[in-house]
C-alpha cells in the first residue's frame, strides 16, 4: 500500500482527479454547463455519434419491414374509420352552415314580424306536369302545416302558398302560378293592386302587379309588398321589384312587371308561416 | 313456394321498384336534364311498356300505383294522374292482349297516344278550364314538346323492360315454359 501511494501512477491518477474535479466545478459555474474536457471529447466523437445514429435509424426502418401485415391492416382500417368520421363531420358542418344562413336571413324578418310562427322546410320535389314551378316541401299536417299557409324564403320574400297538404309533405303553388293572387302595394307610392301572372310572364319567372291606375306613379325599381288584405298573407312581405310599367291592352288599367327576388330553380329551403296575427281574418283595404 | 309463383312475385316487385325510381327521377329537380324548361313524363311510357307485358288488371294496378306516386307531387287535381294512368295501363293491356302485337312499333304508338292524351286532358282541365291567361298556347309551348322529349326515350324503356321480362321467362323450367306458350 505504501509503495502504491508513493508510486508514479498514483501521482498521475491524483493529478488527473484534481484536474477533472476542477473541470467539473468549471462546468458547474460556466454558462454552457460543459467542461473543457467534455467539449473536446464531444468535438472529436460527435461525427462518430452521428454516423451511429444514422445506422440505428436504418435498422429501425429495416425492422418495420418485418412488421406483420395484420398490423398494417389494422392501421389502415383505423385510418379509414377516421376519414369516414371526418367526412361525416364535414357533411354535418356544411348542413349546419346552410341552416345557420337560413336562420340568419330569417332573423331580420322575425325581428320585424315577431308574431310569425314558422316551420323550416326543404324542397324535395316538383310536379313535372306543372308548368308554373310548383314545389314539394318535406313538412305536412304532422308539423302543423295547413292549406293556405304562406311560404317565404329566409330573407322574407314570398314564394307562394300551400295548396295541398299531406301528412309529411305539402305542395306549394308559387307566385309564378296564375291561380295565386296576392293583394299587394308598392312601397313608395302606396298604390294597391294584386299580384298575379300569366303564362308568358311565368315562363320568364316574372309576376305582374295588376289593377293599377292608368296614370300610376310606380316606377322601375319600386318594391312591391303584400298588403295583408284577405287574411292569407301577412302584411309587408316582399313580392319583388318593379321591372317596368305597361298599359293593359284589355282595359284602362296599367300593370307593373315584377321580378321576384329568388331563383325558383335553385331554391332548396323555405319557411312556412303556420301562424301570424290576422291569419284567416279578412281585412278590407279601407 | 312454386318457382313460377316466385317469378311472378319477383317480376312484380322489380317493376314496382322501377316505377318508384322513375317517379323520383321525374319529379325531382335537376335529376334529369331539361331543354329550355321542357321536361319528361317518364311515368307514362313506363306504365305503357309494363302494360304490354302484363294482364289488363295487373297493368291497371301498376298504373294506379304510378299515378298515386305522381299525385303526391301534383299541385292540382289530386287523383287525376292516378285515374289516368290506371286507364292507360288497363287499355294498353287489353289492346296488346287482344288486338295488337307486342313490339317496338306498337310501344311507340301507344306511348305517343297516351302522352298526347295526357297533355290534352291536363291542359284542358287545369289550364284552359281554370281560365289561365295565355294558357291557350301552353299546349304547343310546353306540353307537346314535353311529349316529344319523352317519346325519344320510349324505345330504351321498352327494350329495358322487354329484356328483363325475357330474362325472367328464360329462367323458368322448360315444362312451365311450354305450358305458358300453349
Amino acid at each position: 500500500m505504501r509503495r502504491f501511494l508513493k508510486s508514479r501512477w498514483f501521482k498521475v491518477l491524483l493529478i488527473l482527479f484534481v484536474v477533472l474535479f476542477i473541470g467539473t466545478i468549471y462546468a458547474a459555474v460556466s454558462r454552457n454547463g460543459a467542461s473543457p474536457f467534455s467539449s473536446a471529447t464531444g468535438a472529436i466523437f460527435e461525427p462518430l455519434q452521428r454516423a451511429s445514429s444514422f445506422i440505428g435509424d436504418g435498422f429501425k426502418k429495416m425492422g418495420s419491414k418485418f412488421t406483420s401485415s395484420s398490423t398494417y391492416e389494422k392501421q389502415i382500417i383505423d385510418m379509414q374509420e377516421q376519414v369516414e368520421n371526418y367526412q361525416k363531420q364535414l357533411i354535418d358542418y356544411e348542413q349546419t352552415k346552410q341552416k345557420v344562413k337560413l336562420y340568419e336571413d330569417f332573423l331580420g324578418v322575425k325581428e320585424t314580424h315577431s308574431d310569425f310562427k314558422v316551420e323550416p322546410a326543404t324542397v324535395i320535389g316538383r310536379d313535372a306536369a306543372n308548368a308554373f314551378y310548383s314545389i314539394v316541401l318535406n313538412k305536412g299536417t304532422s308539423d302543423g302545416i295547413e292549406k293556405n299557409d304562406p311560404v317565404i324564403c329566409g330573407n322574407g320574400q314570398i314564394i307562394g302558398v300551400v295548396s295541398k297538404v299531406g301528412t309529411t309533405y305539402c305542395v306549394v303553388s308559387t307566385v309564378f302560378d296564375p291561380s295565386v293572387k296576392i293583394s299587394a302595394y308598392e312601397v313608395r307610392t302606396r298604390e294597391t293592386g294584386f299580384s298575379t301572372t300569366n303564362v308568358e310572364l311565368s315562363r320568364d319567372k316574372f309576376c305582374r302587379l295588376s289593377g293599377l291606375n292608368r296614370n300610376t306613379a310606380i316606377a322601375t325599381g319600386g318594391i312591391v309588398c303584400t298588403s295583408g288584405v284577405g287574411g292569407i298573407y301577412p302584411r309587408d312581405l316582399v313580392i319583388g321589384t318593379v321591372k317596368e310599367v305597361k298599359n293593359d291592352s284589355h282595359d284602362i288599367s296599367s300593370y307593373a312587371i315584377i321580378i321576384p327576388g329568388f331563383d325558383i330553380t335553385r331554391l332548396e329551403d323555405a319557411l312556412i308561416i303556420t301562424d301570424f296575427d290576422g291569419q284567416g281574418v279578412y281585412v278590407s283595404e279601407d | 313456394m312454386k318457382k313460377e309463383n316466385l317469378h311472378i312475385y319477383i317480376r312484380r316487385v322489380v317493376l314496382a321498384v322501377l316505377i318508384i325510381i322513375t317517379a323520383i327521377m321525374q319529379n325531382t329537380a335537376h335529376l334529369l336534364p331539361t331543354i329550355f324548361g321542357i321536361r319528361t313524363f317518364f311515368l307514362v311510357p313506363v306504365v305503357v311498356c309494363i302494360a304490354m307485358f302484363e294482364k289488363d288488371i295487373t297493368a291497371a294496378l301498376f298504373g294506379t300505383f304510378a299515378g298515386l306516386l305522381w299525385d303526391t307531387t301534383s299541385a292540382v287535381g289530386d287523383g287525376f294522374n292516378t285515374i289516368f294512368l290506371m286507364l292507360v295501363g288497363s287499355i294498353c293491356g287489353i289492346l296488346i292482349n287482344y288486338l295488337m302485337r307486342n313490339n317496338m312499333v306498337t310501344a311507340v304508338i301507344l306511348t305517343s297516344g297516351s302522352l298526347v292524351l295526357y297533355s290534352l286532358c291536363y291542359w284542358l282541365f287545369f289550364v284552359v278550364g281554370k281560365g289561365v291567361a295565355g294558357g291557350g298556347l301552353l299546349i304547343f309551348t310546353f306540353y307537346l314538346p314535353c311529349c316529344a322529349y319523352t317519346l325519344i326515350f320510349t324505345p330504351l324503356i321498352y327494350m329495358l323492360i322487354r329484356a328483363f321480362m325475357k330474362k325472367l321467362r328464360d329462367s323458368l323450367p322448360m315444362q312451365r315454359k311450354m305450358k305458358k306458350q300453349r
